[in-house]
């Protein structure tokens, strides 16, 4: 019997009010993550994977006007915020992109860490600065004993980062949402933080939705993969299929304007064409205007996400439903 | 949801990565949505062109003493907003003073902008010293409370309308001044004052080809936001006797001549104290309307 | 933090510096012979000649600024030629009744602009955000001179509730309860125009704050949203409030000008203003020296309170 999700999206709509009308930021997306797996969401900028993750925790400026977002088998939804306040930063964490600017100028880090253990696990002041060392020694701090009384802006970038990470991690949450977390990083140090990610789920099989653009970050690190265009998942599933065989022409697009997708000496190829803008998004499927496959049915036509086998979703007109694959 | 994430998070996030811009956008169609800014440009519209035809329109004579109609409260048949200590009619005072203290706020604001852009321009383009020794001096002068400034200089020039004119356009170069370097400064950081520079264009070439163009935005949000200033400055060196001095008359000194008589007759004060309130809050609505419009980074700086 | 403390101290020496040769040079700029304008057109010649000698006025101008400084230091400002005593204790007497109503307004205008900001900021766009940024534009736009005598109207004149000038009533030994009764019209009046600046300033600062990713760190760790705004936003706010300390204390010093005026109280503003029209020069050129100090002094102290509030001054 396969495990149940601890995250359930279904339906989710998030839409904000722009000078430019209504904007469709999140458009109906459905999504499961299971105990322990790292799921990565991948799009361009504007594709609304932030505003799906800011609307899981509730934190969106923006309106959720549609769906579910159950988590444990309760839809956080119609939850009072008061009953929220409680679910965020001790069940789910969520971390951000910029670590110069998500940490309290004039806060000591180890204060910074102390508040979610001093509000969920109601630890008194000592203790909680007793625990928030021994978080930042697990980030591998170096003088972590020390370090708990420094301010933010006495840290390096990377340092910063993993300050995040431990105070994200602090309660031990069963799912933590990172934002771009190493997109403000250097190279080098993006690896390590990977790498401190990676092992963090492993130390505390806390589940993990990763937020990012870069799909070598995706490849290193997702068990799973979830493509977004235009406020939809147009493609997800097991990482390694669908880099091995992309089903949406997307994706297809996507790999082949990264040096992580395209096979070896060919040569990178950006999609041509700009994302739709708000209100721009017509009938039929969002992607046709830049897609390379588009057939005269597709300017008129939403096709619908469809299974196709191995637990592989498309949303796509040219690709055939798999009859077999159980209805979720 | 919550507001508490509001200005820069997601919405702008989404929108942004839509970003095109339309006409809806462009500042001049921020500026007319406005509607406290637009309301704020009818006044001083309505109030200049007031001024200006104060010798064609109907109005009693401003100076014209009559003792047996002193003090007359507004609605009076013959003063629709009454009569001073002398005799003389408020409307016609306060239209004729219009004249006085719109044209002091527009020649104090046009000097103290020329000396000030001047400064702000060299100090900014060609920084070093240069930019030191300017900005040592505007150090200076803004170590004075500003209207103590204004007060040394009246009292070393003597009282009187220019002197308090010259006064309140010395004290305020330093606005400009240091409002023009810092728009200059964000100007040569832009690439194509490299590329003019590399093509071998001379200071004065790039100086009023490329950045007084860019100045011309940031000057009239200081211009707009600095006049209401000068209007209720010049009112108050006049009102403690240090501006206008009789015959001339302005806002500052018909509040001053009321004063004496706020027991008997209030009307004497209220009017041109309205009339101040009125036109410097449409020149700071349109000011900020201005401001939004042209340049949300000035929001806040200076004074 | 050193460097920064002495780099501060250095620029203000300068500053001051600067501030005495203008404050010199004042009666200096004064078209005419000074000493005929101070003494006026019916002077004998021999009173002329006698006031530019006992002024040092036949001296070249270096060595009379460096006399005038040295004694501007000894604490001799000179006499004053109306009232015929020295400047400096009187200057000192009527500056501390400025500091009175300067001090009692910025009490009013820290305490209701700080919370009529935060209360705009976290009503952002709703109908008491707009009404209070109505109110600043409003308060920003009346001079102080003006509301004031609409004051003494109201509240003196008509409802009788207050006393319409002075610090204390003419006859009768002083008190801090009559003082008090005193200050609150000048001191009302002489806040508005601060407090107003202090409401947009913290406004917009509490929405800047607010928009920035620590905020929403603290919400997404479960902070409590009335927490964030006071742990995390009003600090940040409050930090940057204190660089508007500076700005503050020159719109109370030049507004007390005006609200001296109209309320005679005794402060240094409304002497000045007397002395000017009186031309007595050794008044102005002291009142001016002595603001121009302080203010010079409490912008030094401003910019070295702020690096003590922020660490990321601090430890630099």
């Amino acid at each position: 019997m396969p495990p149940e999700p601890i995250l359930r999206v279904r339906g989710l709509k998030t839409q904000f009010q722009s000078a430019a009308g209504v904007v469709r930021a999140v458009d109906g997306v459905d999504l499961d993550i299971y105990p322990g797996e790292i799921v990565g969401i991948v799009g361009e900028s504007g594709s609304g994977k932030s505003a799906l993750a800011y609307s899981i925790l509730r934190l969106t400026s923006g309106r959720i006007v549609a769906g579910e977002v159950q988590f444990r088998g309760q839809n956080v939804l119609e939850l009072r915020e008061a009953e929220m306040e409680k679910l965020r930063g001790d069940r789910i964490a969520m971390i951000f992109q910029d670590p110069m600017t998500s940490l309290n100028p004039l806060m000591r880090i180890g204060t910074q860490i102390g508040e979610a253990l001093r509000y969920h696990l109601r630890l008194g002041r000592r203790a909680a600065a007793a625990k928030a060392a021994a978080l930042l020694q697990a980030v591998h701090l170096p003088d972590a004993e020390r370090r708990v009384h420094d301010y933010p802006h006495q840290l390096s970038g990377g340092q910063r980062q993993r300050v995040v990470i431990a105070m994200g991690m602090s309660c031990t949450p069963d799912l933590l949402i990172a934002d771009e977390p190493t997109t403000a990083l250097d190279v080098t140090i993006q690896s390590q933080i990977l790498n401190l990610i990676s092992e963090t789920r492993q130390r505390t099989s806390t589940a993990v939705l990763l937020i990012t653009h870069d799909l070598g970050v995706v490849a290193q690190l997702c068990d799973r993969v979830a493509v977004m265009y235009a406020g939809q998942v147009v493609e997800q599933g097991r990482t390694a299929d669908v880099f091995a065989d992309p089903q949406h022409p997307y994706t297809i697009g996507l790999l082949r304007s990264t040096p992580h997708g395209r096979r070896r000496g060919e040569p990178l190829r950006p999609i041509p064409g700009q994302p739709p803008r708000p209100g721009e998004i017509a009938a039929g499927c969002p992607f046709a205007p830049r897609c390379h496959l588009a057939e005269a049915r597709c300017q008129h036509q939403a096709p619908d996400l469809i299974h196709i086998g191995g637990g592989r979703q498309a949303r796509c007109l040219l690709r055939t439903e798999v009859a077999y694959e159980p209805a979720p | 949801m919550s507001e508490i994430s509001s200005p820069t998070s997601a919405a702008n996030q989404v929108a942004g990565a839509y970003a095109g811009r339309r006409a809806a956008d462009m500042p001049l169609a921020r500026l007319v949505r406005n509607r406290m800014a637009m309301l704020g440009l009818a006044v001083i519209v309505v109030v200049t062109m007031l001024a200006l035809l104060a010798p064609v329109l109907p109005l009693a004579d401003p100076n014209a003493i009559n003792t047996s109609a002193r003090l007359k409260p507004p609605g009076s048949p013959d003063a629709v907003l009454g009569t001073d200590q002398l005799g003389r009619d408020i409307l016609s005072r306060l239209i004729w003073g219009a004249r006085v203290s719109l044209l002091v706020a527009v020649l104090a604001a046009g000097i103290a902008l020329s000396i000030g852009t001047l400064i702000g321009v060299l100090a900014g383009y060609f920084g070093g010293l240069i930019d030191n020794v300017f900005m040592r001096l505007i150090d200076v002068l803004l170590a004075f409370p500003y209207v103590l400034l204004a007060i040394a200089l009246v009292s070393a020039l003597g009282p009187g309308l220019i002197n308090a004119m010259i006064a309140i356009a010395i004290v305020n170069i330093s606005f400009y001044a240091r409002n023009v370097r810092s728009a200059v400064l964000s100007v040569m950081s832009m690439e194509y004052i490299d590329a003019a520079r590399a093509a071998g264009a001379s200071h004065l070439r790039i100086i009023a080809l490329d950045i007084l163009p860019n100045m011309i935005a940031p000057i009239m949000v200081l211009v707009s936001l600095n006049i209401g200033w000068m209007v209720t400055e010049t009112a108050g060196l006049s009102f403690v006797g240090l501006g206008a001095q009789p015959p001339t008359s302005d806002w500052g000194s018909m509040l001053a001549d009321g004063r004496r008589f706020i027991l008997v007759a209030p009307h004497a004060i209220m009017m041109p104290g309205i009339a101040i309130v009125l036109l410097v809050f449409a020149f700071n609505s349109l000011g900020d309307g201005l401001r939004d419009a042209l340049d949300p980074r000035l929001r806040e700086g200076g004074r | 933090m050193r460097r920064y403390i002495t780099q501060r101290l250095l620029s203000a020496v300068i500053v001051l510096f600067g501030v005495s040769i203008l404050v010199f040079m004042v009666l200096h700029l004064t078209p005419g012979d000074p000493v005929e304008i101070m003494l006026g057109p019916t002077a004998r010649p021999g009173d002329i000649e006698r006031l530019r000698a006992e002024l040092g006025l036949t001296d070249p101008l270096p060595v009379q600024y460096v006399r005038w400084v040295s004694r501007a230091l000894q604490g001799d400002l000179g006499r004053s030629i109306q009232l015929n005593r020295p400047v400096l204790p009187e200057l000192l007497s009527r500056f501390q009744a400025t500091l009175i109503l300067a001090v009692a307004a910025a009490i009013i205008a820290f305490s209701l602009g700080l919370l009529l900001g935060v209360i705009s900021a976290v009503n952002h766009n709703k109908l008491v955000d707009r009404v209070v940024a109505g109110f600043a534009m409003l308060a920003v736009s009346m001079p102080a001179f003006w509301v004031g005598m609409i004051g003494i109207v109201v509240f003196a004149v008509n409802l009788r509730w207050l006393p319409a000038s002075g610090m204390y009533p003419p006859q009768g030994a002083p008190s801090w309860g009559k003082l008090l009764v005193h200050l609150i019209m000048p001191a009302t009046t002489l806040a508005l125009v601060p407090m107003a600046v202090i409401a947009r300033f913290t406004r917009s600062q509490m929405l800047e704050v607010l928009g920035q990713e620590f905020v929403l760190t603290a919400r997404a760790k479960g902070v409590p949203r009335a927490r964030v705004i006071v742990d995390h936003a009003f600090g940040n706010t409050l930090v940057a409030l204190i660089t508007l300390l500076g700005l503050e204390a020159g719109i109370l010093l030049a507004g007390a000008v005006y609200v001296e005026t109209v309320f005679a109280w005794p402060g240094i503003g409304s002497l000045m203003v007397e002395a000017i029209l009186k031309r007595d020069f050794p008044i102005v050129q002291g009142g001016v020296l002595v603001i121009a100090t302080s203010y010079v002094l409490i912008n030094l102290l401003t910019d070295l309170l702020h690096a003590a509030a922020d660490p990321r001054i601090r430890v630099t």
